[in-house]
């Protein structure tokens, strides 16, 4: 009975070999792909969201880009470097469309450096954050109780580091006379007062007011004269700030990364003289995950950088 | 022969033993290694299910075999232990048994052969989701032998008991959970590359099942187990992702020092944890966005397998075709908004948990849709009574208990009641065991002529389906009784309190039974082996079935089909046509007008 089927071949289906929609697997797989791929932005997303609108209040506030070193002209830079990858990617699939295929291989090889620009300046950023202890775990964000403590220990030891090494520094004489104050047992100085001299009566938060400042109004604290002075200070929320940060964009950034692998073998197949015509699903796939990546981009950035 | 498609199946090079059986990119392989793969966890899985029930049957006694590794604690065995052994069987039964199964044997090796291709989308991605499953298997079962032990947080690892960590540079042990240390972190990786790997075959199984269909194989003909893997597929694809990230957001507050899931000022003894800022119930949400669709990815591709199964031994079409397909569809959808029923107790809003509560009882109306339908189809059919009916006839059964004891546990008002008593877990086994994985036996049973071109032995498979159906009654329905007594699961040592010490009979009753119900799966093994090598040849089609897979040879080759099958009819014809018999498969063409396939 098996065999009926052959008596009876169905002229109807004989152009096709399957049925489906008129989209290559390729291209269905990818956008599949990136449902999955969105789905887990938005979870990461999801997740800034309520750890941001949860604990933090008014007067313990979620942490401002100038309070974690981050620089906004920085991040629009990167922004604009991504939006013009996109637009080369773009230019390579329409090259490549037109047959042109030096000219394909040509923009690819811009994408690839916009691509690395975005990393290298990312790779910056990340330094700065590295330089100034803005890592999860190592952020102060309370000084009371046994946090306070570790807090007032910490500073002495970065001040008098800040004297050995920086001894022309703008802010010298605070630095030493905080630490004349600080005293050999630590206890000279509340660890709010500790804070207030180091960023200042106008940028303390307000959980973290001293009880009595000894600072006026006019007064400025050691980082307001020498911001690139190494001193710790209290971010209240400052941990979670930077686990949030560091994992959504580490994941855009190791999916930038992953691009950047694609657009190098491109480039290696046509160094080795096999990449044509042929390849333009393949670039019209990696346009799609790529644009990707940087509509990620353009979600982060504000949520990072601006709100 | 005026076939217009040329054979193309002979065009596979020959292949070495290497890539025919390990490295093989062809979808039945690759779906019987996750089929044995699978099976050898069932057996872990099952082993520390045991362990659970011997301890709490007799949980001051030394535990047999065992007791050399609890000499510090006179042979019987450490609650922390106990903890281990009931998050263990969960993880493994759950990420290492169910969803590997049925995704990823069930699902690679019917979907080439039910819609008449010749092979996956993407065969090189098929194999590396399967391959992506060995670090996961590797990472799992080290985890039981690492310092302090496997993770023992439960298999939803809810923090703080499963990720506080200690300050960075002081070791991965714990101070709130001894055993959620170096094996936690071991999970939570094995859990990802289990998602890895369930993502790369969801792709796969979505673009074949659109874009790979035979000639003729529209939409409305595929059969139900191809619905039910397309639905589930969609699932994994979509709530996957958000378990992903709550496993790496764990993994990072466990090892770099986040705090993702871990609120201020914890104190565990004399030390107090870093500061916080994070939430526990984020983890609670995100984990249960899966959790709550992995759920039914663990049950529908069991419906569908039934559906087929039932329809073939009834001799019956399928009563209501596309409202069995409407009926997952719908399950599927409403899985999506359910999460919350899990965390009623955890301080969620009434409001909130007041619409979890409806969309979950919604759920009742596509699940009764199915259950009348199989009914309908078994109505005045010509029942065979082979050992793949008699379990999927046993999952209809069950699943109906299951069913209605879910429907208790998504009311709020007695959720409050019987949360995280063993009504729970009476509820989760007769939806796990005696439906899921009666599926999966009658999946097993009906398939493994395909599979290995021989027969299983049918009195041995009715034996075996008489003992399991009638033990785990025996293991599962008392359970509810314990749970409306109030007696809380995850406790080792019922005694320490009078009122649960009270239910000790039972329990081992319930123990005893477990013991026998896991002595009886001896029974299948045995025959499945013996089969193997000395089973009735099968021909091509021994149930008469009338879906694609049968009009391949047994096995197929390399390529499945050796013509592209065309597709002319339904799956589930099964009546009376003069000259050919009792069915209709669905690449036959009938002279003439079509027969009444009537429903």
């Amino acid at each position: 009975m098996e065999h009926a089927k052959l008596e009876h071949p169905a002229p109807e289906h004989e152009s096709k070999a399957h049925m489906g929609i008129p989209l290559p697997n390729g291209k269905l797989a990818m956008w599949l792909f990136l449902v999955t791929e969105i789905m887990f932005f938005t979870a990461l997303i999801g997740v800034y969201i309520i750890i941001r609108n949860g604990q933090p209040t008014v007067r313990q506030p979620w942490p401002t880009p100038h309070d974690v070193h981050l620089v906004e002209w920085i991040g629009a830079f990167n922004t604009f470097v991504l939006i013009c990858s996109s637009l080369t990617v773009v230019l390579a699939h329409w090259s490549l469309h037109t047959k042109n295929v030096r000219r394909a291989i040509l923009y690819i090889g811009v994408t690839l450096a916009l691509g690395c620009v975005f990393l290298v300046v990312k790779a910056f950023e990340y330094n700065s954050k590295f330089a100034h202890e803005i890592l999860p775990g190592r952020i102060f964000e309370k000084l009371d109780g046994p946090y306070g403590a570790k807090f007032v220990r910490h500073v002495a030891a970065q001040l008098q580091e800040i004297e050995e090494h920086h001894p022309n520094s703008k802010a010298i004489g605070q630095v030493k006379k905080l630490r004349e104050e600080i005293g050999e047992t630590f206890s000279g100085l509340s660890p709010k007062q500790v804070n207030e001299r180091i960023v200042g009566p106008h940028h303390v938060k307000d959980c973290d007011k001293p009880e009595r400042s000894f600072m006026t109004e006019n007064d400025k604290g050691i980082l307001e004269i020498d911001p690139d002075l190494h001193l710790s200070y209290s971010i209240p929320f400052g941990n979670m700030w930077a686990s949030c940060y560091f994992a959504m964009t580490g994941f855009h950034a190791l999916h930038v990364f992953g691009g950047l692998v694609v657009f190098t073998v491109i480039l290696v197949l046509a160094w080795r003289g096999l990449f044509g015509v042929h390849h333009e699903l393949m670039i019209e796939l990696t346009g799609l995950y790529w644009h990707f990546v940087d509509i990620v981009w353009i979600f982060l950035f504000p949520l990072l950088y601006l709100v | 022969m005026s076939v217009a498609h040329p054979a193309e199946v002979h065009a596979h090079p020959e292949m070495n033993f290497l890539s025919k059986y390990f490295f093989s990119q062809d979808h039945k392989v690759i779906g019987i290694q996750f089929l044995f793969t699978s099976l050898i966890f069932l057996v872990v899985g099952g082993g520390l299910a045991l362990l659970v029930r011997v301890q709490l049957a007799w949980p001051h006694a030394e535990i047999p075999l065992l007791s050399w590794m609890f000499q510090d604690n006179g042979g019987r065995m450490p609650e922390s232990f106990y903890n281990m052994l009931f998050s263990m069987h969960a993880s493994v039964m759950i990420f290492f048994v169910i969803i590997p199964v049925l995704a990823g044997a069930f699902g690679n090796f019917t979907i080439p052969l039910m819609i008449g291709a010749k092979d996956m989308a993407f065969p090189v991605l098929n194999m590396l989701s399967y391959w992506f499953m060995w670090p996961a298997f590797v990472l799992i079962l080290s985890s039981f032998f690492v310092e302090g032990g496997g993770p023992a947080a439960g298999w939803t690892s809810y923090p703080t008991l499963s990720s506080v960590a200690m300050p960075a540079g002081e070791g991965l042990q714990s101070p709130a959970a001894p055993n959620s240390g170096h094996g936690q972190v071991l999970w939570l990786l094995a859990l990802t590359f289990v998602g890895i790997s369930s993502m790369l075959g969801s792709v796969n199984y979505i673009t074949t099942i659109i874009n790979m269909r035979a000639p003729g194989m529209t939409l409305y003909r595929m059969p139900m187990t191809i619905w039910a893997m397309f639905i589930t597929a969609i699932l994994q694809a979509f709530a996957l992702p958000v378990l992903t990230v709550a496993l790496i957001l764990q993994t990072l507050d466990k090892t770099i020092g986040t705090t993702f899931f871990l609120p201020d000022g914890l104190t565990f003894g004399n030390w107090i944890t870093g500061p916080g800022g994070g939430q526990t119930l984020l983890w609670q949400h995100l984990f249960w966005f899966y959790s709550h669709p992995a759920v039914y990815i663990m049950i529908l591709p069991s419906m569908g397998m039934v559906s087929d199964i039932i329809s073939t031994f009834a001799r019956r079409p399928l009563f209501g075709y596309r409202a069995m397909i409407y009926s997952i569809a719908g399950i599927a959808g409403l899985g999506f908004i359910v999460w919350g029923h899990h965390m009623f107790q955890s301080g969620m809003d009434p409001r909130l948990g007041t619409g979890f509560m409806i969309a979950t009882i919604m759920i009742a109306l596509p699940s009764a849709i199915k259950v009348f339908n199989w009914l309908g189809t078994i109505f005045h059919g010509n029942i065979q009574y082979t050992a793949a009916m008699l379990f999927a006839l046993g999952f209809v059964a069950l699943f109906i208990i299951g069913g209605l004891s879910g429907i208790f546990m998504a009311a709020t008002p007695v959720d409050i009641f019987i949360h995280d008593t063993y009504f729970i877990v009476a509820h989760i086994h007769y939806v796990l065991f005696t439906s899921s994985i009666f599926g999966i036996f009658a999946g097993i049973y009906y398939w493994f002529p395909k599979m290995f071109a021989r027969q299983m032995n049918e009195f041995w498979g009715r034996v075996h389906f008489g003992l399991t159906f009638v033990l785990a009654n025996c293991v599962f329905f008392p359970m509810h009784i314990l749970g409306v007594g109030g007696l809380r699961r995850r406790i080792p040592d019922i005694t320490a309190s009078p009122r649960e010490a009270a239910f000790m009979p039972l329990n081992q009753f319930i123990t005893i039974s477990a013991l026998v119900l896991g002595a009886v799966q001896i029974i299948f093994v045995i025959n499945f082996f013996y089969s193997l090598f000395r089973g009735k040849p099968a021909g091509r089609n021994p149930w008469n079935s009338n879906t694609l897979e049968w009009s391949a040879p047994s096995p197929p080759p390399h390529g499945n089909f050796e013509t592209v099958p065309i597709v002319f009819r339904g799956p589930y014809e099964y009546v009376e046509v003069e000259g050919h018999g009792d069915h209709l498969p669905q690449t036959l063409k009938l002279e003439g007008p079509a027969p009444t396939a009537g429903h």
